[in-house]
């Protein structure tokens, strides 16, 4: 991941007003939780490691075939087929502070269903990842190259309103979602910082 | 290849308790439209439907347009205008990039041409399942009547239309199909599905249908969903939902069939970062909806899932008639429901299925007598009290009630001998001093004869008039007598 001024695109005439708000990890954690999901601020892959283990504890998972989610899902029990699974651990192409939302791109290494069949996403987000806005995050996803057959942006868990317009947690795809941001949190006012979990 | 649904199991066990006008297949002919408006005015459910989409609608665009999204609006409605106005060229783009991507575009005129080349996909791959996303042109032109003529089982997964489904029922709100509904009736379907009673508790009804159609999602053979926004220049189809049931209808079957109307092209990837946002909160009132699913043809070479094929169908079915007209504008909108949640004909009649038509409310009003595929659909635009809620929420700025009272005039125009015949009556009597005065005696003479409830022993004008009562006109004239008396006599007023 190159460490591109988050700051650019649409927003970048807000420069100044950006500068006096919240980080971007502090903004992507409450907005993930506004929505029900959880985020998990870690300083580097060890500690990201034992998060996810806490988490997925003695349940199954299937996990993106990548050097980040490898290492920090080393030791739980991985199954191959993601209907038999307890957790699905992915990595992020970004994520974004506005909305908390996630930008999920799919190919050989990422397939689809591991961040919606089984009934708990992790995704594993380093914090250079983090944009703007959700704007930004699509500008990132059509400069992928090439252009993948698949691509989602998810914020929070599935959610229907289909009874009485009463919002419940949980559909279709997963119950439950939780982030786990990796790296330092003031890694974006230096840019490129944190080089060691740049992963892609 | 494909099995049979898991989650329609039981179906029969749930009584269809829907008025017949609600019905799943839309009647070649139906009642006149006051007599269907007067009795879904009458039912209870629909003053709880009116509470609730009130409630919703106060709770999402009270305060009006929430600051960051004003610009955003003003570039939505731009950006779609643009489109309109060159069409034919960004679909040309669209068809050649997901040709690129190895996908296969379809062009269909007409509802039946466009269900005809979905069963024939249907029917190459032996198709015995489909699941199907949320869609409104599906049910604009048929699609499910059309494929289980086939023998084949077409499963809703949406939760809100999964629900309409087990009662026969058309949706009856864009995006809450299942809006006129209570807690309580979904409770009843589900229970008589189940044969058994369960968990009411709405988390737990709602994880009833995950647990019913998660099977389904597996064995489908063909997946079937609408597009929200199709990207011209990378071929790139977005279905949005919260449920996540899109992310499983184009990534668990071997076949994805995506079916859009021609408007819904967009030029570039960036448009979608002004017109999601925009969608969500028109929508539903949330920052963004929970998925946003963009397809770029089917899976490539070492991918574990994905489609092996995808299929777009594009199906005009009367929209190029409205391109270039002074209509036009309506086909800007991108089905976000703000206009029939904020209008309160649409609330009073406890959703969209007295409308008759496949879209309800204000949008359904002005498209649906465009779109011409029912004569009766010429008498929507009346079903509007003009207030202009409708044009306040629109997210791409429609002007929906200049476009009412302009299909009004035109209806007038070319309407039916009997009415016009009827207005020029009118406008003749009350165009002269001596016309107008006879008319008021004779509507005073008549108020004194009958009595006022007679309309309810009137055969045709009996339901309409249940619960009704004439205003009392036994004075009619009173007032201008009055006038002219004092006028008369110089008093002052």
């Amino acid at each position: 991941m190159t460490g591109e001024d988050p700051s650019s695109g649409a927003h970048a005439e807000d420069a100044g007003a950006e500068a006096s708000r919240p980080s971007f990890p502090v903004r992507f954690a409450a907005e993930l939780e506004r929505v029900g999901g959880r985020c998990h601020h870690v300083p580097d892959r060890a500690a990201a490691r034992t998060v996810v283990a806490r988490l997925c504890g003695d349940g199954t998972v299937v996990a993106d075939a990548d050097p980040l989610v490898a290492e920090v899902t080393d030791g739980l029990r991985r199954v191959e087929n993601p209907w038999e699974a307890d957790t699905g651990v992915t990595t992020a192409l970004a994520a974004v502070a506005d909305t908390g939302s996630l930008a999920l791109v799919h190919d050989r290494e990422h397939p689809r269903r591991n961040s919606v069949v089984p009934p708990v996403h992790i995704a594993l987000v380093p914090v250079p990842a983090l944009v703007g806005s959700y704007a930004d995050a699509i500008v990132r996803l059509a400069a992928v190259r090439p252009a993948p057959s698949g691509m989602r942006m998810v914020t929070g868990p599935s959610s229907s309103g289909d009874i009485e317009m009463v919002q419940v947690r949980g559909m279709h795809g997963p119950l439950a979602l939780h982030v786990v941001l990796i790296g330092a949190a003031d890694s974006r006012a230096s840019g490129s910082g944190a080089p060691e979990v740049a992963s892609e | 290849m494909s099995g049979r649904s898991i989650a329609l199991h039981g179906a029969e066990r749930v009584p269809h308790s829907r008025p017949e006008w609600a019905g799943s297949v839309r009647p070649g002919h139906r009642a006149l439209l006051p007599l269907v408006t007067a009795e879904a005015v009458s039912r209870p459910e629909s003053a709880a439907t009116a509470a609730r989409l009130t409630e919703r609608s106060r709770e999402w665009q009270d305060g009006g347009w929430p600051e960051n999204l004003v610009p955003l609006r003003e570039r939505a409605a731009r950006i779609r205008r643009e489109t309109l106005g060159d069409l034919e060229s960004h679909l040309a783009q669209l068809a050649a990039k997901v040709t690129e991507h190895g996908g296969t575009v379809h062009r269909a005129a007409t509802a039946a041409d466009a269900t005809a080349i979905v069963r024939r996909i249907a029917a190459e791959h032996s198709v015995r399942l489909v699941v199907k996303s949320k869609s409104m042109v599906t049910e604009e032109i048929g699609l499910n009547p059309a494929l289980e003529a086939d023998g084949i089982e077409v499963v809703e997964t949406d939760l809100g239309e999964y629900i309409v489904q087990l009662g026969d029922e058309r949706p009856s709100h864009i995006i809450a199909p299942a809006v006129h509904l209570a807690h309580r009736d979904v409770a009843e379907r589900f229970d008589a599905l189940a044969g058994e009673r369960l968990d009411h508790d709405v988390t737990a009804l709602a994880g009833f249908a995950r647990a019913r159609l998660r099977e389904d999602f597996r064995t489908a053979g063909l997946g079937v969903t609408g597009v929200n926004f199709a990207v011209a220049e990378t071929g790139t189809l977005a279905i949005v939902t919260n449920e996540g049931n899109a992310d499983l209808v184009t990534s668990q079957p071997p076949v994805h069939v995506a079916i859009m109307t021609p408007e819904k092209v967009v030029p570039r990837m960036a448009d979608l970062g002004v017109l999601i946002p925009l969608l969500s909160h028109a929508g539903t009132g949330q920052r963004m909806t929970v998925y946003q699913t963009l397809v770029t043809g089917p899976r490539r070479a070492g991918e574990s899932d994905g489609p092996r094929e995808l299929h777009l169908v594009i199906v005009d079915n009367g929209r190029h008639r409205i391109l270039g007209t002074r209509y036009e504008e309506v086909l800007a909108c991108i089905r976000c429901g703000a206009c029939q949640t904020a209008c309160p004909v649409f609330r009073t009649l406890g959703g969209g299925h007295a409308y008759g038509a496949a879209y309800g409310g204000p949008i359904g009003a002005v498209l649906s007598p465009l779109l011409a595929q029912h004569e009766q659909d010429r008498e929507l635009p009346y079903l509007s009290s003009l207030c202009g809620a409708c044009a306040d929420v629109c997210p791409v700025m429609i002007p929906l009630p200049d476009m009412l009272v302009d299909l009004r005039a035109d209806d007038a125009a070319s309407g039916r001998r009997m009415s016009r015949a009827g207005w020029r009556a009118w406008s003749a009597l009350w165009s002269n001093r001596a016309g107008h005065r006879v008319s008021l005696a004779v509507a005073a003479a008549a108020a004194r004869l009958l009595p006022r409830r007679f309309l309810t022993r009137l055969p045709v004008a009996r339901r309409w008039a249940r619960g009704r009562e004439l205003p009392d006109l036994r004075g009619a004239g009173r007032l201008r007598r009055a006038l002219r008396r004092r006028h008369r006599t110089g008093d002052p007023a």
